[in-house]
């Protein structure tokens, strides 16, 4: 607001002649032409239009300034304001007269007329104005492009040299000596190495989801020959439930589900969706090089026989994505839905596959990273031109077609019977009968469908303007993002881009893929990744704690061709990777959140983990691989990652995923977050489902025991995978009493309470 | 050794059954690191400690309530330019309101004959006359006010007030959303935490057929009576802190050590606090609770049972639930397009219960600290909605009133204005982020320093918006 000394208009006018130019305070008609502005205009802009059209705005609002000369001159996103002396081709106008409703100004209500005519006067005079100062920023300059030579996560990946440590016995591999040389300049040590049954416990439950059984455990501490932990690893790393494992970690960061949302008008199922969660499973279980499983699932349908064929499928995290949907009520709406659709590709391939936030520049240049909207666009434009295939046949058009005609002769004929029975026409009868029969014996199989994608043109999309589809503004041709490919990178040419785009993501030189994958690897492991925001590699994400080691295992991740399994192998072989999960004071005084890794910490298992380890201890797992989806993860025993995801919370199977920090599947997630309420509590104190699985273990932990103390060292080597402790069993005695067994009116036995609380106990709940 | 229950961390560091591990920990810390729902200090002295939500789902009519518009008598039937804007459907001329408007109390303020009860208590009222929102379509009207935001990707204000403020009681969830018989619009989206740690997620709780013994999923174990359980869950603890005295300090294993304490007392605390029948009949009465909670359909819509809700939301209040937000009825009730006058048994379904709620929070000394909302996603046209015979009206997101009492704001107050038709908020115009900004004012929070680190950036309930609107604060 101006004091109340700029509004008088005699001040106002010595205050203008005092410092506009010689010339026009020697000409009279343009003197009276500025003070017209100074005592009328101004204020009316000061008023109405500097809150966020002036340089004190953040953000200027439309990209338009009006508190200069040259910044109206210039105009907006949308181009010129005002037309000096036409003030009826002025959008100024327009605006003020809130004759368009996009275009109403200002926001908080029209002005009053006689002001409204006051703007009209102005511009026909040619619009008068002495703000000399010229836009100090223009949007352009805002990107700073230097971040693409300082920050860490664009410099290209090279090998760093392994370094000297003091303790040059302890590292068992260079992963070791990073890590080593990292907690020597903090003057810390390691703990010591974990024992051989927490060993294999943790590596089974990191592997494969599933803690060993009891002869495993037997096997691998009886195992003293070298290299015995080695093949521990690689046997696990062979296992399909390590597929199973890993895929579900994917599947977080593609925001997999097996629906869409539900809204007041729509709503479907993806009911082929878990076609792209087998294909998942099967390309980690196949170690499937990451520069390809990173092509196959943005173009798969692209690539040529045979790898199309597992390709459409493969395409499902696009396919499979959100779908804003608009009932057409109202043109902004539809304009919404779809901006909205076109954003949830962007942010999941970006932060997905780059860890970078390009969805941050959807209405304006990113804050802090040098990504400016026109290569969001560029982005987006790749997916507006990529349609969706709701169901593609997996079959050739023969076979689909072959069967759609059996169906509808099925149809036909089942019809004709209903016919004739209500005409009581049993010659007819008898003989269609035998035609159905016929029809039923040599009718098609069903075939395999796909939530696929195909290209759908080549067109490049316009800059939305604050992100408004219906407000266009310059081209952005479609191509990969300025800060990895340089100034001006080529355009795509070929169809929508994907298959370019794909490529330019899988390429070693890309900077951030491998360190993205490479990191994903590790939080898994560890609980944290080396950069802690594994979805943002940013300015504003954390740094990584060990940036070289970060650099050696992308590096290393490139030169074993892409494979996962050798880094898991690099990662798993390592000391660091084996050390106790224990305390000491010193240490936590040092470095409480354990960021040097002097330990394992210790990690509460997400709820895929602990559901299928109390299936697996109570003896009640179904070990069935892949297929669709099973309805409740309450009431089967199939693997969690089998039950069916929804984008809406509907079932109370989706319920207790969420009460366990399964992340919202309507955005990709980073990775969980464990969070730690009473829910959770009440589901292990008080849930049929552990109850049960309570139940079974009782049974199978009892049978052929003799005493209570043989009853406590057996559930305790099945569901710890270790051997009693003497002060377990005596306060497992003190419990159990005389009568173990003894069930009144329907409670449970002191035995079957007994095997609940392991099920329920912090030590069967954390991976140590 | 004996060990009584509950068992506090407090009393786990006095007893040293942990060792050297929980000390050392506590040594290292210097504090007991608290739980997510520990009590937190708000950014400056908050004029209210709770609130609860009395959420008008579908829009109900400004017009026909709190806003009257004598004007639209004389234009009945006409289409001014004033009113000459696109809302959701086609609308045609002027429909007057058919609800006759007085004034109340000493303010003066004008309510229509649907609330008179609620009119009994205007001098505590404070109207909001300028509302507006950005879309007149009811999901995204309602994940507006519901999360700020027309994407169902950000976390619910009262998800924000949990993350922001914790809560009073340790036993019962900090925010916990009531309706009767099915979801309100848009369902759980509404009272998501979204990226906030999922501790501060609402926790619906359907008041159709409830039995208090069963509010929440699991809350008693099927198979075991009381005594046994505490038995049960005492080696349970042992065994856990074997576990720890073991391993070394570990905050995740103590956090979940106390958790299940938690758990263990909310199995009974819930149930308590969810039970109305402990409540005298002079109180039943009050909010005309009768032997079975009311259920009707207007203008194809249920409604019904909100009275018992009413009443649960101030037993929850009281024993410091941060957030109630209690849903007049399932889905979308207000929507009346196809005739007006089905507000009318609605109004009727709420009023007293809406009346008695401020009079009760008012005699148990809770209103001053309580905010009470009262309101819709948007409001309605002063324009008919012609898609039926009778004379009903559209969704309008121009303009509407929404209305807070108690906690902090003035009352027998009106802020802002709609133009001569009740058509657009003219006068000192308040988005619902406005309202946001303003209702964690009043709680104590700086909108724009109660932020979220997520995916690369701070979030705010507010976005990059929203203005405190001090004016109607007392």
């Amino acid at each position: 607001m101006p004091s109340s000394r700029l509004t008088n208009p005699l001040h106002m006018l010595l205050l203008v002649l005092a410092t506009a130019p010689q010339s026009v305070a020697s000409d009279p008609a343009a003197a009276k032409d500025l003070a017209f502005f100074e005592s009328k205009i101004r204020p009316l802009l000061v008023k109405h239009c500097y809150a966020c059209h002036s340089s004190q705005a953040d953000p200027i609002e439309g990209g338009l300034r009006l508190d200069s000369r040259p910044g109206w001159q210039k105009g907006g996103d949308s181009g010129q304001v005002i037309v000096a002396g036409k003030p009826d081709e002025s959008r100024l106008m327009k605006a003020v007269q809130y004759t368009d409703e996009d275009l109403a100004m200002p926001p908080d209500g029209v002005m009053a007329k006689p002001d409204i005519e006051l703007i009209r006067q102005w511009i026909s005079r040619g619009a008068p104005d002495p703000r000399a100062t010229a836009s100090s920023t223009s949007k352009a300059d805002r990107i700073d492009w230097t971040q693409t030579t300082r920050h860490w996560a664009f410099q290209p990946v090279s090998r760093p040299r392994e370094p000297q440590v003091r303790h040059a016995d302890w590292p068992g591999n260079a992963v070791d000596r990073f890590v080593l040389a990292r907690l020597e300049s903090r003057r810390l040590k390691p703990v010591g190495p974990a024992t051989s049954r927490t060993l294999i416990r943790r590596l089974s439950l990191d592997l494969t989801g599933l803690p060993p059984s009891p002869r495993e455990v037997d096997l691998f501490v009886a195992d003293t020959r070298p290299g015995a932990w080695s093949r521990l690893v690689d046997r696990l790393l062979a296992s399909p439930a390590y597929g199973q494992r890993w895929g579900r970690h994917w599947l977080d960061v593609v925001r997999y589900a097996d629906d869409q949302l539900r809204t007041e008008f729509y709503y479907r199922p993806l009911p082929h969706a878990w076609r792209y969660r087998d294909w998942v499973v099967t390309a980690f279980n196949n170690d499937l090089p990451y520069d390809q499983f990173v092509v196959h699932q943005l173009a798969g349908d692209l690539l040529d026989e045979p790898l199309r064929s597992d390709g459409v499928i493969a395409v499902g995290l696009l396919a499979l994505g959100m779908m804003y949907q608009d009932d057409g009520g109202t043109p902004d709406g539809v304009a919404i839905a779809k901006s909205e659709t076109l954003d949830d590709r962007v942010d999941t391939v970006t932060r997905g596959f780059l860890a970078l936030t390009v969805s941050c520049a959807r209405c304006h240049d990113h804050k802090f990273d040098p990504i400016p909207t026109s290569d969001y666009y560029s982005l987006a434009g790749i997916f507006n031109n990529t349609g969706y295939v709701d169901e593609l046949p997996l079959v050739t058009p023969k076979v689909a077609a072959d069967y759609e005609a059996s169906q509808a002769q099925i149809a036909s004929l089942s019809k004709q019977l209903e016919t004739a029975k209500r005409a009581g026409d049993k010659s007819q009868l008898a003989k269609l009968a035998t035609s159905l029969t016929n029809a039923f014996q040599t009718a098609s199989l069903a075939f395999p469908r796909a939530h696929s994608v195909r290209d759908t043109g080549s067109a490049d999309m316009r800059i939305a303007l604050r992100g408004n589809l219906r407000k266009p503004g310059p081209i952005a041709p479609r191509r990969f993002l300025q800060a990895l490919a340089g100034r001006s990178p080529p355009s795509f040419k070929t169809g929508s881009g994907r298959l370019e785009l794909a490529r330019s993501i899988a390429d070693p030189r890309n900077p951030l893929t491998a360190r993205v994958l490479v990191n994903r690897i590790w939080q898994h492991h560890f609980g944290r990744g080396l950069v802690e925001t594994a979805s943002n590699f940013g300015t504003r994400g954390e740094p990584p704690t060990h940036p070289q080691l970060l650099d050696w295992l992308a590096w290393r991740l490139i030169e074993t061709g892409w494979s996962i399994k050798q880094l898991h192998r690099d990662i798993l072989l390592s000391n660091t990777y084996q050390l106790s999960s224990d305390s000491t004071p010193s240490h936590l005084q040092t470095d409480a959140d354990n960021r040097l890794l002097w330990r394992m910490p210790r990690m509460r298992l997400d709820i895929e983990a602990w559901r299928d380890s109390m299936l697996a201890v109570s003896g009640t797992l179904d070990e069935t691989v892949g297929g669709p989806a099973v309805d409740s993860l309450l009431v089967e025993s199939r693997r969690t990652i089998y039950v069916a995801v929804h984008r809406d919370v509907q079932t109370e199977s989706d319920k207790l995923l969420r009460l366990f920090d399964f992340p919202n599947p309507r955005i990709g997630s980073p990775g969980r977050k464990p969070t730690t309420i009473p829910q959770q509590q009440l589901f292990a104190l008080n849930s049929p489902f552990v109850i049960q699985r309570a139940r079974q273990l009782a049974s199978r932990a009892a049978a052929g025991t003799a005493s209570t103390d043989q009853r406590i060292a057996r559930v305790v080597r099945i569901v710890m995978g270790r051997r009693a402790l003497p002060r377990e069993v005596a306060l497992g005695t003190d419990f159990l009493g005389e009568h173990p067994d003894r069930n009144t009116d329907g409670q449970l036995s002191p035995w079957q309470q007994y095997c609940q609380v392991l099920l329920g106990s912090n030590e069967f709940l954390f991976r140590p | 050794m004996i060990t009584p229950w509950p068992i506090s961390r407090r009393h786990l560091l006095s007893q040293g059954t942990a060792g050297i591990g929980l000390l050392g920990l506590a040594d290292v810390f210097g504090h007991e690191s608290p739980g997510p729902l520990e009590g937190r200090a708000p950014h400056f002295a908050p004029r209210a400690k709770r609130i609860i939500h009395l959420l008008m789902n579908g829009g109900p009519s400004h017009i026909d309530t709190f806003d009257p518009k004598p004007l639209l008598a004389k234009y009945e039937g006409q289409r001014p330019s004033t009113v000459d804007l696109k809302t959701q459907r086609k609308t045609t001329g002027i429909l007057h309101s058919p609800f006759r408007f007085q004034q109340h109390g000493d303010s003066g303020l004008w309510v229509s004959e649907l609330f008179p009860h609620v009119a009994r208590h205007a001098d505590k009222l404070c109207l909001i006359h300028s509302m507006y929102t950005d879309i007149p379509e009811h999901i995204s009207g309602l994940l507006m006010m519901d999360v700020g935001a027309n994407q169902p990707t950000r976390p619910s204000w009262g998800s924000w007030l949990s993350y922001g403020l914790g809560t009073e009681n340790q036993d019962l969830p900090a925010f916990v959303v009531i309706s009767h018989n099915g979801d309100p619009r848009p369902g759980p989206t509404g009272w998501s935490s979204s990226f906030l740690p999922g501790v501060h997620s609402g926790a619906f709780i359907d008041t159709y057929k409830l039995d208090p013994k069963r509010v929440l999923a699991n809350i008693r174990n099927p198979g075991l009576s009381r005594g046994s359980q505490r038995r049960q869950f005492d080696l349970l603890q042992r065994m856990n802190r074997l576990e720890l005295n073991r391993s070394g300090a570990d905050r995740a294993l103590e956090s979940r050590i106390e958790s299940l304490e938690l758990a263990f007392r909310m199995q009974f605390a819930a149930p308590e606090a969810f039970d109305i029948s402990r409540e005298s009949k002079a109180t039943h009465d009050l909010y005309g609770i009768g032997p079975q909670p009311t259920k009707g359909v207007a203008g194809g819509r249920k409604y019904g049972g909100f009275a018992e809700g009413a009443l649960i939301a101030r037993r929850l209040s009281e024993r410091g639930v941060r957030v109630v937000q209690l849903a007049f009825a399932p889905d979308i009730p207000w929507d009346d397009h196809t005739d007006i006058n089905d507000h009318r048994p609605k109004a009727f379904e709420c009023d007293r219960a809406i009346a008695a709620l401020l009079s009760d929070l008012e005699s148990r000394g809770l209103l001053d600290e309580t905010l009470v909302l009262w309101g819709g996603e948007f409001g309605r046209t002063p324009t008919t909605d012609v898609t039926a015979n009778k004379p009903g009206r559209d969704h309008n997101h121009f303009g509407f009133t929404v209305w807070l009492a108690g906690g902090g704001v003035k009352g027998g107050y009106r802020y802002g204005a709609t133009d001569e038709f009740g058509m657009r908020a003219v006068e000192n115009r308040a988005h619902v982020r406005d309202l946001h900004a303003t209702i964690l004012h009043l709680m104590g929070l700086d909108h724009e320093r109660l932020t979220f680190r997520h995916s690369g950036r701070d979030f705010r309930l507010t976005d990059v918006a929203g203005r405190v609107i001090h004016d109607i604060i007392a």
